[in-house]
């Protein structure tokens, strides 16, 4: 009798505890919007912080990795997502009732190898391990299309799928001899010692496209106005940050919880992009057939269909 | 005995000096593995920011509601299963299929099924606890002794009773024990289930920390999760000592 009452009991102290802390639950209205901390999804953190709309009426929710994401937007927890650019074709693909809203950024990714054990060409890639951050990443189609132009054996070349913040450990320990990644995961290696860039991808994909904004229908639907001034304002942001950017490297780096000398270093080499974020049915055509090509997609789905808005 | 007389602390603090000097000799670098200053200091930074009592507290509570929501389903369902041979027939291979799937299996449907915050992982704690219990309150109740049922039949206890007299009390013992290997695991997997979206609990804390680059503050985490299961452990221990279930030590 003693243990059941002390169980109890506890029960009662935990759930009290758990429900007085701050931010407890309530009823959501604000739009869900998901967002991992990468400078592709800065757009953001410098939203919530310059514009009122966004405090009132944006929760932006975290995430650490992709697929978490993706479930997350199936499941219609989210409202709006940052995404990559390929996952968001297959999730059309699967008939998952989302709409392209914007781009993250352009360019900001880099294939980075071991300064210990460097690779001076591509040929040398060939049984080497590179990490991609996950196999629906525009990341590993560039990557693929890479090895593809200058004739290397694709099936000698070891790809693993890795969280981003890992990969640069991983490379100092010796786990992989390579990867490609979206900002800041690149210029971190750089700032550590342990990677130097073998190539930045905007060079061979010039505005290169990582992560874009979805929107799930059935939240436009519910509030259209709200949502028109969520991408409207998000999409102020990009013109903001070019003229500001150390500014916004600050807003960032504090939002991520990221060191800010990293983003800051990403941000004033100016190579990543917040201009020109409008999507265009061509680039998601072209990324649609690599998709198909290296074996990530049966068909190109209609893009036009998810460009439309109302 | 000596060591046993001098306590833990001298222990602790031998280990954490190994630790130190270890790490100093062979210079490894801070985000390779952090020294043990560093590491209090971010226990420290964790505590005064109350971190480490929000996270805390979000981790417990989720544990506390999977766990008992799996014991008050998993013990009357386990003590039926062992009663009843159809059921038993029925159900046994059911639950002995699901048994071996991790929890963590389960987490691409929590996450599409209950969104991100406290249910899912809830969800996965109670999946973690519920199937081991069913199971080993199943056996201990084929393992009671058939001479306590045939006094029970000739003192002339029915139906309810027989489980409330009889069963439930022989099959306590082992039943505390599944409940604190059950605890055990629940608490190894709410850390990987707050891995997925939620933004607390110790296994956020550890992501999170993971994604600013902190390695000190990974480990705070894990010593708190180290400690925190420590003291689960010793309060179900406690349970062991109950008269009602000690005798099952005294008859051996």
């Amino acid at each position: 009798m003693l243990a059941v009452a002390g169980a109890i009991f506890w029960l009662v102290v935990i759930s009290l505890l758990r429900f007085t802390l701050p931010g407890a639950s309530h009823h959501e209205t604000r739009l869900k919007v998901g967002f991992l901390p990468i400078t592709c999804h800065l757009l953001l953190p410098v939203a919530m912080e310059r514009d009122e709309f966004f405090r009132k009426h944006v929760l932006p929710v975290k995430y650490t990795s992709w697929p978490d994401m993706i479930e997350s937007v199936k499941g219609g927890e989210l409202d709006a997502a940052l995404i990559l650019a390929p996952i968001a074709i297959s999730m059309m693909d699967q008939g998952v009732p989302v709409k392209i809203a914007l781009l993250g950024h352009r360019n900001g990714t880099g294939l980075v190898v071991s300064s210990k054990r460097p690779i001076n060409q591509v040929k040398e890639f060939e049984g080497k391990t590179v990490a991609i951050p996950i196999r629906y990443s525009t990341q590993n189609i560039a990557l693929l299309s890479l090895l593809e132009k200058e004739h290397v054996d694709m099936q000698r070349v070891t790809r693993v799928e890795l969280p981003p913040p890992d990969m640069p450990s991983a490379l100092a320990s010796g786990a992989i001899d390579a990867y490609i990644v979206g900002e800041p995961y690149a210029t971190q290696a750089r700032l550590m010692g342990v990677g130097t860039i073998f190539q930045k991808i905007s060079s061979i994909w010039p505005g290169f496209i990582s992560s874009i904004l979805i929107v799930r229908k059935d939240a436009l639907k519910k509030n259209p106005t709200q949502m028109d001034s969520f991408i409207k304002g998000l999409y102020l942001q990009g013109q903001w940050i070019e003229k500001n950017r150390r500014l916004a490297a600050d807003m960032g780096a504090r939002f991520f919880g990221l060191s800010k000398r990293l983003i800051e270093t990403v941000l004033m080499e100016k190579e990543v992009s917040y201009r020109n974020i409008l999507p265009k049915k061509e680039e998601f055509q072209a990324i649609g057939k690599k998709m198909v090509r290296y074996g990530l997609l049966t068909k190109v789905p209609d893009i036009e269909v998810y460009l439309k808005w109302y | 005995m000596v060591l046993k007389k001098a306590g833990l602390f001298p222990i602790v603090l031998a280990i954490l000096l190994l630790w130190h000097l270890v790490t100093a000799a062979l210079n490894v670098p801070e985000f390779m593995f952090p020294r043990p200053l560093s590491v209090a200091g971010a226990l420290w930074e964790m505590l005064k920011n109350g971190e480490l009592y929000r996270n805390s507290v979000s981790s417990l509570f989720r544990v506390t509601v999977g766990f008992y929501l799996a014991v008050v389903t998993a013990i009357p369902m386990g003590l039926l299963i062992g009663r009843q041979r159809c059921l038993r027939t029925i159900l046994n291979p059911l639950v002995q299929f699901l048994r071996p799937i991790s929890p963590l299996a389960w987490i691409p449907m929590a996450l599409m099924w209950f969104g991100i915050g406290d249910k899912p992982a809830i969800f996965l704690i109670f999946l973690s606890s519920f199937f081991p219990l069913v199971v080993f309150t199943t056996s201990s109740v084929l393992n009671i002794r058939t001479t306590y049922l045939r006094v029970a039949e000739n003192f002339g206890l029915k139906g309810f009773k027989v489980y409330m007299k009889v069963i439930l009390p022989a099959a306590l013992p082992e039943i505390i024990t599944a409940l604190r290997i059950t605890l055990g695991t629940a608490w190894l997997v709410i850390v990987a289930a707050e891995m997925i979206a939620v933004k607390s609990g110790l296994g956020y804390l550890i992501i999170d920390a993971r994604n600013s680059l902190r390695m000190d503050m990974v480990v705070a985490g894990m010593v708190v999760i180290g400690t925190v299961g420590l003291i689960l452990d010793y309060m179900v221990r406690l349970l062991e000592r109950m008269p009602s279930v000690e005798w099952s030590r005294m008859r051996r």
